[in-house]
């Protein structure tokens, strides 16, 4: 029951580890210095204009693949958590790479632009999370001397809640994984010629040659150079914003005057008619396109999943003792931090080119040249319909209602997830721009797929199948088990990008309120709880977990079941009500079966099929409260844990095993 | 005598977890909630109740999590056996 104790390298080995990494690197970072200098100049010159864009956004995989060499792991518990010593300072960086996702950065910083202050939950979110994490979680988790979630879980709460958990962690981790892997090839496809099937196999082959290097090693080293480039990328962007509206180069504190500029130029749109105050949504005014539940709602969710996100949090198993934990924790939100507070500067930023853009009195045949570049991959709507080209926007516009000609604010739809991809040319910046916003995005998606790829590589062969197959269970064999499953895990999310089956956008959503609800009460109570024991968590957790899956599922695909059964709780107002009664009315009159009319009667139910209008992103507001309560309620009446259990907080809680390795 | 070392230190550290549970719930939680009250002031060209859900609310969680930190660390360096002789 009881984990050995830390093994920890031989000296010439972690030696040799974690040098060569380090010399890599800086050749790395003097090369990639002189690299971006000569893109500038030459994008200067007006030189090379895509080609800059192409360098750039293959530059991260390059990145990854000069790392991942000096960082292959020779050992299966280097492979899986980095054990064989890093900085709390390298550690820090990739915690927060592996925190600041693509879906983040795009998904994020869209909906600051497109909702103003009800898309700033995310900011929130992610600070408060890794908060959350560095008092309550990683300190313990490093003292415990486990290599992954689940062992930590199985140590505290017995072996069927190592199986449980580690079937949870890896299908959390095949959405991340996934998720983010469709991200890569969408960004590749946009910048590089490859597209469909080449990209993707090329994008999974490059990544797990990574993978399969040094697994946890690599993303140790990778994601902390990474970071640093989404860091620089987005506040060298930020400060030219800044320094051009108001000659402040810090854009989180520049933006202001652009707050009052985007406040002032909504009024006067609406005025001109070239807005219309229902769909404009005002940028610094709370709760027009949310409501103070969900915003609290999505918040938390975003708190407890980053916080318990085993890719995240799974980094504290690297630091060597509970202050480098915590000191990892503490630097992660700092390099968090510097991110989340430049994404709202750059979403007012965009806002107000976007509503001059308008202001200025755009004619349809002198739309800039962006609008059709982007309209191309069908990021960009002109009247609704994806602008290719001027006659397909002019015949758009032509039966667009009450337009008279010029461009108003509501025919000009970017879609919110390319908002950080589109804003160098919304806001009129050079080309290179362009470039270096797709590598950020690109950096960041990398380091999370490659963090994801690991994870659940322990979790199937650490905690599954190493533990099914008896005999021989060398450190040896481990590693090639974590590779084979590796491997497997690459390919399986590879098909799935590639055959989109599966919609990412909705499942970047859905993984955030199930890793909160299943994994943060669990890890909790488990260390701060003594009572707490295995028939308590496996409870809490099916019962958290499951019933966010069943919001998330049947309101989603079965809204007019969801909504007959639940009735009483839904938000609806007495006319949503009474046109969903109507539809329904009719489709049960035409001849059965009719395909249209039940469509209308699932859109319309799908409206209205929520318990007290809380949304999917917010539906950790069900999942922690039940997950914590289920947790306590059945841990109470069932036995207290065992001495075991009880030997094991002990050893969590003594401070004295956070000394430097020499003393155990 | 080390176990009673260990359960002062416990307690210790269980008292400035509920701190920064405390801390948390008003500055990350709370505070971004008051958005309409505090919009009506505005600070350094911001509306800010914008200001602290875009900015504010994370910068004061950060630094009040490294000051978290940094007294955990005393109290564990107290725990270590260091002062207790």
């Amino acid at each position: 029951m009881q984990p050995e104790g830390d093994s920890r390298p031989s000296e010439d080995e972690s030696g040799a580890l974690s040098e060569s990494p380090a010399l890599s690197l800086a050749i790395f970072i003097v090369g990639f210095a002189a690299g971006i200098s000569i893109l500038v100049i030459l994008d200067q010159m007006g030189l090379m204009r895509t080609a800059t864009t192409r360098v750039l956004v293959v530059l991260p995989f390059l990145v990854a693949l000069a790392v991942a060499w000096p960082a292959r792991a020779r050992r299966h518990d280097v492979f899986l958590a980095d054990k064989c010593g890093v900085s709390a300072g390298i550690n820090g960086a990739a915690m927060a790479a592996a925190a600041v996702s693509a879906t983040l950065l795009m998904a994020g910083s869209g909906a600051m632009f497109s909702t103003g202050h009800d898309g700033l939950p995310v900011v929130t979110g992610l600070i408060g999370g890794f908060m959350l994490m560095a008092l309550l979680l990683a300190p313990y988790l490093a003292r415990s001397g486990a290599l992954t979630i689940a062992e930590f879980l199985g140590h505290r709460f017995g072996g069927a809640m190592r199986t449980m958990a580690a079937l949870v962690i890896a299908a959390l981790a095949f959405i991340v994984l996934a998720v983010q892997l469709s991200a890569l090839s969408f960004l590749v496809g946009l910048a590089t010629p490859l597209s469909g099937l080449p990209a993707v196999a090329a994008i999974a082959f490059a990544l797990l040659l990574c993978v399969l290097a040094g697994g946890m090693r690599t993303f140790t080293w990778t994601g902390a150079v990474l970071v640093l480039l989404v860091v620089v990328a987005l506040l060298v962007a930020g400060g030219t914003l800044g320094w051009r509206t108001s000659q402040n180069p810090l854009a989180p504190l520049a933006y202001g005057q652009a707050l009052r500029d985007i406040a002032d130029l909504e009024l006067s749109l609406i005025g001109r008619k070239l807005a219309d105050g229902a769909s404009l949504k005002r940028h610094a005014v709370a709760y027009l396109s949310s409501d103070a539940l969900n915003a609290v709602g999505a918040a938390l969710g975003f708190m407890a999943s980053v916080a318990a996100m085993p890719h995240v949090l799974g980094r504290s198993f690297a630091a060597r003792a509970a202050r480098e934990a915590r000191a990892s924790a503490a630097g992660a939100m700092l390099l968090v931090l510097l991110i989340v507070v430049t994404l709202p500067a750059l979403a007012a930023f965009g806002k107000l080119a976007f509503l001059k853009l308008v202001a200025a009195g755009t004619e349809l045949d002198a739309l800039p040249a962006w609008i059709y570049e982007y309209g191309r991959a069908d990021l960009v709507k002109v009247c609704g319909a994806s602008a290719t080209a001027a006659d397909a926007v002019a015949a758009a516009c032509k039966s667009a209602p009450g337009f008279k000609g010029l461009l108003r604010a509501q025919d000009l739809a970017i879609d919110p997830s390319a908002f950080l991809l589109v804003l160098p040319s919304l806001a009129g910046l050079p080309q290179f721009f362009s470039g270096s916003m797709a590598a950020a995005v690109v950096a960041a998606a990398l380091s999370v797929t490659i963090a994801s790829a690991v994870v659940l590589s322990g979790a199937l062969s650490s905690d599954l199948a190493g533990r099914i197959i008896k005999g021989d269970s060398s450190a040896n064999r481990q590693l090639v088990l974590a590779r084979v499953m590796a491997s497997a895990a690459m390919l399986a999310a590879a098909s799935l990008v590639a055959t989109r089956a599966a919609d990412f956008a909705l499942l970047a959503t859905w993984v955030v309120p199930l890793a909160a609800a299943t994994l943060f009460p669990a890890l909790v109570l488990g260390i701060w709880w003594r009572r707490s024991n295995a028939p308590g968590a496996i409870a809490g957790m099916l019962a958290g977990g499951g019933i966010v899956l069943y919001y998330l599922v049947a309101t989603r695909y079965a809204p007019v079941a969801f909504f007959e059964q639940w009735f009483g709780f839904s938000n609806a107002g007495m006319s949503a009500v009474m046109k969903y009664q109507s539809l329904r009315a009719a489709a049960e009159a035409a001849a059965p079966e009719n395909a249209a009319a039940l469509a209308a009667v699932e859109a319309q139910a799908r409206l209205i099929a929520n318990w007290w209008g809380i949304r999917p992103a917010a539906a950790g507001l069900f999942g922690l409260p039940v997950g914590f309560a289920v947790h306590v309620a059945v841990a109470l009446i069932t036995p207290r844990p065992g001495s075991d259990t009880q030997s094991f907080i002990d050893r969590l809680r003594d401070p004295r095993r956070s000394k430097p390795p020499s003393a155990s | 005598m080390t176990v009673e070392a260990t359960g002062h230190h416990w307690r210790r550290t269980r008292r400035l977890v509920w701190l920064g549970l405390l801390l948390w719930l008003l500055v990350v939680v709370a505070a971004p909630l008051a958005v309409n009250q505090l919009n009506l002031l505005r600070a350094g060209g911001f509306p800010l109740g914008f200001y602290v859900a875009a900015q504010g609310a994370a910068v004061l969680a950060t630094a009040v999590t490294f000051l978290l930190v940094r007294r955990q660390e005393t109290i564990d360096r107290d725990g270590d056996g260091g002062s207790l002789h």
